[in-house]
């Protein structure tokens, strides 16, 4: 029986993005379809078949260069580290890679959270390994993508268990050290679910020893039991449909949680409160044509009234996944707007 | 390391300028921010390609099964994703119910989960952005090229050494030597290269009796060394070895005859499993036959007593005997 709670309407997404845009994520859109299960398992070997992964690279490309490094052992987390290079020559040496970044100027480091609604994509997947490498040159600095632990195999709170860890490992690597005071300097960004955990690790980092001086939320997979207005407005036309955002809270939420739950709603009834906390700067990025918008601006409203600071930054005619081809002034816009996020007053 | 190992990567490139007129842009030419992102389409494609995405999600919405599961069946083949065109024709015909018209011809069947994307790439815009100029464009890495390139031609040049085709070879080793300034030659595949070329110009360049040859006991470590770091040897000697085990199986008294003994690196292993031998070791008789040393001294000898040692700590009943061969003047 076809399904008549979805809605298709090519005309409308292929009208507001790049063509090659619309192929890109329409062909995500279908493929992903067929990996999710109506019993809510994933077809996990297809999907790592399908997904289009790069090697790292230790010689400099457009003068970035990448390497893989085991973070976790039990966990086998790994991720993968982009630095800057001036030079042309494969990176190879040991020592090199143990020295600070700078003794003099600050360098950021950027713990990258790769989106995939929790359960797609990885670290090395080519569209997130382009957009690593992006913000290495345009921010100057180093960026750690963290593979973190994906559902429905790994459920709440694995991927955050990994962000956390990546963080500390992050603090405590003295090769990622800069400025005269020879610290770490440390944002935390990613888009879709990457968003989600960038939150939920800054909010674990609060009280700790582990610094995050910025918060970067690219389109923030959030949401809650109640159908918002952008929700239903929006449902299936521009590659995404609440059916699917559904699918995969469940597959990444405990059993027997629900959509309320503070992984998924934050600000929700059963939210933390962030008063008088300290917490990290955040910008975020929300799509006019994305239709679980009015969760991010309430994700907003939410940092605004624990009186954190937060800017954001609402983009009218961009759907979901604008900054994976810079075919867009969106894509430029938000490249800038992280780069003056993470920049220093010297 | 870790699951981020590539199996292999090639490269593609283009230009996707808008701002070029139409003429200059080749109509085969494929769109480079799909390159970076793993995806091979032709710029003239991309009208059609859209076009099969459509029918493909029409085609899931009308399925009367759910989609996942159709595509489950054993029966099912999936093409290659980075070739977006042939993936989509490839699911249309699996989920629409009359046979498509166009079938692809080769099948790439399910590869390792953990093979990389076909596409090494990088994007650059230029900074800052003009919106319209985008030149994203896929980079070879120039080394792996070399790398691949040295190995092809070391495999050609043995063939020669073997022939006995010195010209080709010589031709060839002065190719690989030039070859290898450009490459990494601490480590890697330039490492291994640099020490096969330079074997294989000894081998070639070398008179028969060379004025300097090593000397036994360095001749005796370098042996030791080849020994343990290539598996062929030691292989060959363990599946003797067991071909041994299995004919003495029952016996209390076995006695073996090494027609050349060379360093006896075969004989500790078989030691120690007759040592393990369930029921006990049997007394084991070892001659060994070899050359007599060049420098006076008695190899055979000191072999002898070496594994005599090694037998006596693993509580093996041992007897050695050391022969020279037929002919030889001691």
């Amino acid at each position: 029986m076809a399904r008549s709670d979805e809605v298709a309407n090519p005309s409308e997404s292929k009208r507001v993005v790049p063509l090659n845009t619309y192929v890109l994520i329409s062909n995500f859109k279908l493929s992903y379809k067929l990996l999710r299960r109506r019993d809510g398992t994933f077809n996990r070997h297809l999907a790592e078949f399908l997904d289009r992964k790069v090697p790292s690279n230790i010689k400099p490309v457009d003068g970035v260069f990448s390497f893989d490094v085991l973070i976790d052992r039990p966990t086998s987390l790994v991720a993968r580290i982009y630095k800057p290079s001036q030079s042309d020559e494969a990176q190879y040496s040991v020592i090199k890679h143990e020295e600070p970044l700078s003794s003099t100027d600050v360098v950021p480091v950027i713990i990258f959270f790769h989106g995939g609604s929790f359960v797609h994509s990885s670290a090395n997947t080519g569209i997130y390994d382009m957009l690593c490498r992006r913000f290495v040159s345009i921010c100057k600095a180093v960026v750690v993508s963290v593979n973190y632990r994906r559902a429905p195999e790994h459920q709440y709170p694995c991927a955050y268990d990994d962000g956390w860890t990546a963080l500390k490992w992050v603090h405590a690597s003295p090769w990622l050290r800069s400025g005269k005071d020879l610290k770490v300097h440390v944002y935390l960004a990613g888009d879709s679910s990457g968003g989600n955990i960038v939150h939920n690790v800054a909010v674990r980092a609060m009280d700790s020893e582990y610094k995050v001086v910025g918060n970067i939320l690219l389109n923030p997979m959030f949401g809650g039991i109640e159908r918002t207005e952008s929700e239903r407005r929006l449902d299936g036309k521009y590659f995404v449909t609440v059916q699917d955002r559904d699918w995969y809270w469940r597959a990444f939420l405990p059993e027997g949680a629900d959509r309320d739950h503070p992984a998924c709603n934050p600000f929700g009834p059963e939210g933390v409160s962030l008063k008088d906390k300290e917490f990290p700067k955040s910008l975020v990025v929300v799509s006019g044509f994305d239709l679980i918008q009015d969760w991010q601006l309430n994700y907003v409203e939410g940092l605004k009234k624990a009186g954190q600071e937060v800017k954001l930054l609402y983009l009218e005619q961009a759907t979901i996944g604008f900054y994976l081809l810079p075919n867009n002034n969106h894509f430029y816009t938000v490249m800038d707007e992280i780069r003056n996020f993470v920049s220093y007053d010297l | 390391m870790g699951p981020f190992d590539s199996v292999g990567s090639c490269s593609s490139s283009s230009s996707s300028d808008p701002e070029k007129s139409t003429t200059s842009v080749k109509k085969s030419e494929i769109d480079g921010q799909l390159a970076g992102a793993g995806y091979k389409v032709r710029l003239s494609d991309l009208r059609q390609v859209a076009k099969k995405l459509e029918h493909l999600e029409n085609a899931m919405m009308n399925a009367t099964d759910d989609v996942s599961e159709s595509l489950e069946s054993s029966d099912t083949v999936h093409y290659n994703p980075t070739n977006m065109a042939s993936w989509l024709d490839s699911m249309l015909s699996e989920l629409t119910p009359l046979p498509s018209s166009d079938f692809p011809q080769t099948p790439d069947l399910f590869p390792d989960p953990f093979a990389t994307a076909t596409a090494t790439a990088t994007a650059t815009a230029t900074w800052p952005p003009m919106t319209q100029q985008l030149v994203p464009y896929a980079v070879v890495d120039e080394e792996e090229d070399s790398g691949i390139r040295l190995v092809h031609l070391l495999m050609t040049c043995a063939e020669s050494v073997q022939i006995g085709d010195a010209n080709l070879a010589g031709s060839l080793i002065r190719e690989m030597q030039r070859m290898l300034t450009q490459v990494n030659t601490s480590c890697g595949i330039g490492k291994v290269a640099g020490y096969f070329v330079d074997a294989l110009s000894c081998r070639l360049f070398s008179p028969q009796t060379a004025a300097v040859s090593p000397g036994t006991a360095e001749s005796e470590i370098l042996y030791h060394h080849f020994y343990e770091a290539c598996p062929y040897l030691k292989f060959a000697h363990f599946t003797a070895n067991q071909a041994i085990l299995e004919a003495f199986a029952g016996h209390a008294t076995v006695h073996v005859i090494d027609f050349s003994l060379m360093h006896g690196l075969q004989w500790p292993a078989l030691i120690q499993a007759l040592a393990l031998r369930p029921g006990g070791p049997p007394l084991l008789r070892l001659t060994g036959i070899g050359p007599p040393s060049p420098d006076g001294r008695d190899a055979l000898r000191e072999i002898g007593l070496r594994l005599a040692e090694l037998a006596w700590s693993a509580n093996v009943p041992f007897a050695f005997r050391g022969s020279p061969p037929r002919g030889s003047t001691t």
